[in-house]
């Protein structure tokens, strides 16, 4: 994972809280090497954490800490070439002594092609899924769309194009940025339920010094409201966004002084 | 941050009780707290605080000085107890407290309440990302985005240095507190 990957994961928020599995702890403490600037971040999100966490808290039971001295020389010492455990299931144990001689390769060769075989037909049917879903996803479009992306076509700088995470309630949307943003990502994370919008901007070092833009929303009807300030300073922006029209949703960048945007910074829409 | 790793760490390595204790003094109460909403039986959470603490104490060879946090290490911990204890238990453990373990909802310009309810389960009662997701009937990136949002929530509108709310949030927290 690269340095933005890693910080919109949410993998470090549950690295932080020791709630991650083996594979995803491992995949943050190899980012944690490459990318130092992520212990920043960690220190960050511990005293966020430490500071919510003791808003509310249960006092301990008084005897516990006099309990817990009296104990620690009882205490094995761990090695320091091995990490934290993690716990595990409790082990099955063997319930006969008495081992039985069978001959285990054909077994294990039969199970191994059997495997191959449901392995193999698994993947056919996903396949199929996929192409299905891609084409009931080309299909949605709808001509109100189709007219957006021509007339944003027509515009100066290049028009993004979506890539779209769907659920079941909730869909993620990584807007691409154009030209002019080539380091900023957007996500609109809508719940559709709750008919709620997101809007997550990490602009990165998509600005310069002093150089101040803002974000525009136009829900569906072209009359476009001011959604946020970009702040150089700032890398992230939130933005909670409550919209009653989830039809369609257009976002676009513009210069921070401007009273109506042009949409030749268009990063991006759903619909 | 009143306890400093470089120091304590160290010095649990060289065996010194005082150093444990210092450790306890801090973050006892987080990870009681933690081991009360997680089993919610009193004398099992205090177990768990000691097995906590005791493997603390004797895993203290591995803690990197350089790239670990004591939060983080002791939040691993803590969870490592609670599951074993449930699995000791054979996942029947009786309800057995006197505490009211409802957490204080914050006021929506601290943080979301939909973000707060995902921080709560996972954080504080040690429920697994996975179980939460289907608790809540999410898809997992959509509750990690929750928890990761609550918390810039809370970067912003807390202020973890002095431990408490700025501004705003102060009061309004005050006010649902006394009401």
């Amino acid at each position: 994972m690269n340095l933005q990957e890693i910080r919109v994961s949410g993998l470090l928020e549950l690295y932080v809280m020791g709630a991650l599995d083996k594979a995803d702890e491992k995949i943050v403490k190899e980012s944690i090497a490459e990318h130092p600037q992520l212990a920043q971040d960690l220190a960050f999100i511990s005293e966020s954490l430490q500071a919510y966490t003791r808003l509310s808290t249960i006092a301990v039971p008084p005897q516990a800490k006099s309990q817990l001295l009296d104990t620690l020389e009882e205490v094995q010492i761990a090695p320091a070439t091995k990490r934290t455990p993690r716990p595990s299931a409790p082990s099955k144990k063997a319930k006969s002594n008495a081992p039985i001689n069978i001959p285990i390769w054909p077994i294990i060769s039969g199970l191994l092609l059997l495997g191959l075989i449901g392995l193999w037909y698994l993947m056919s049917q996903r396949s199929n899924a996929g192409i299905a879903e891609q084409q009931s996803i080309i299909s949605e479009k709808d001509e109100r769309i189709t007219a957006l992306e021509k007339e944003l076509a027509s515009k100066e700088a290049p028009i993004a194009m979506l890539n779209r995470l769907t659920g079941e309630d909730n869909r993620i949307m990584k807007l691409r940025p154009n030209r002019a943003f080539s380091e900023m990502e957007v996500y609109l994370h809508s719940n559709i339920k709750a008919d709620e919008y997101f809007l997550h901007i990490h602009h990165l070092k998509a600005l310069e010094e002093g150089q101040y833009y803002a974000i525009w929303i136009d829900n569906g009807d072209r009359t476009f409201s001011f959604a946020e300030r970009l702040n150089p300073d700032q890398v992230e922006t939130f933005k909670q966004i409550t919209i009653s029209d989830s039809d369609r949703y257009l976002v676009t960048i513009e210069e921070d002084t401007i009273s109506k945007p042009t949409l030749r910074n268009v990063i991006g829409y759903i619909e | 941050m009143s306890i400093d790793a470089t120091e304590v760490i160290p010095a649990i390595r060289r065996k010194e009780k005082d150093a444990l204790g210092s450790l306890y003094d801090e973050y006892s109460d987080i990870v009681y707290t933690i081991l009360l909403h997680s089993l919610k039986n009193e004398n099992l959470a205090k177990e768990g605080l000691l097995k906590t603490f005791q493997k603390a104490w004797s895993t203290a060879l591995q803690y990197d000085l350089k790239t670990d946090d004591l939060f983080t290490w002791l939040m691993t911990h803590t969870r490592a107890t609670a599951k074993e204890i449930y699995l000791q238990h054979d996942g029947t453990i009786p309800q057995d407290t006197s505490h009211d373990l409802t957490r204080v909802k914050l006021p929506s310009s601290t943080i979301d309440s939909n973000f707060q309810e995902a921080l709560d389960s996972v954080l504080i009662s040690g429920e697994s990302v996975d179980d939460t997701a289907k608790r809540f009937n999410l898809p997992l990136g959509t509750l990690k985005t929750r928890i990761r949002f609550g918390v810039n929530n809370l970067r912003k509108n807390l202020n973890p240095e002095s431990g408490s709310f700025s501004g705003i949030s102060a009061i309004a927290l005050l006010i649902i507190c006394l009401s």
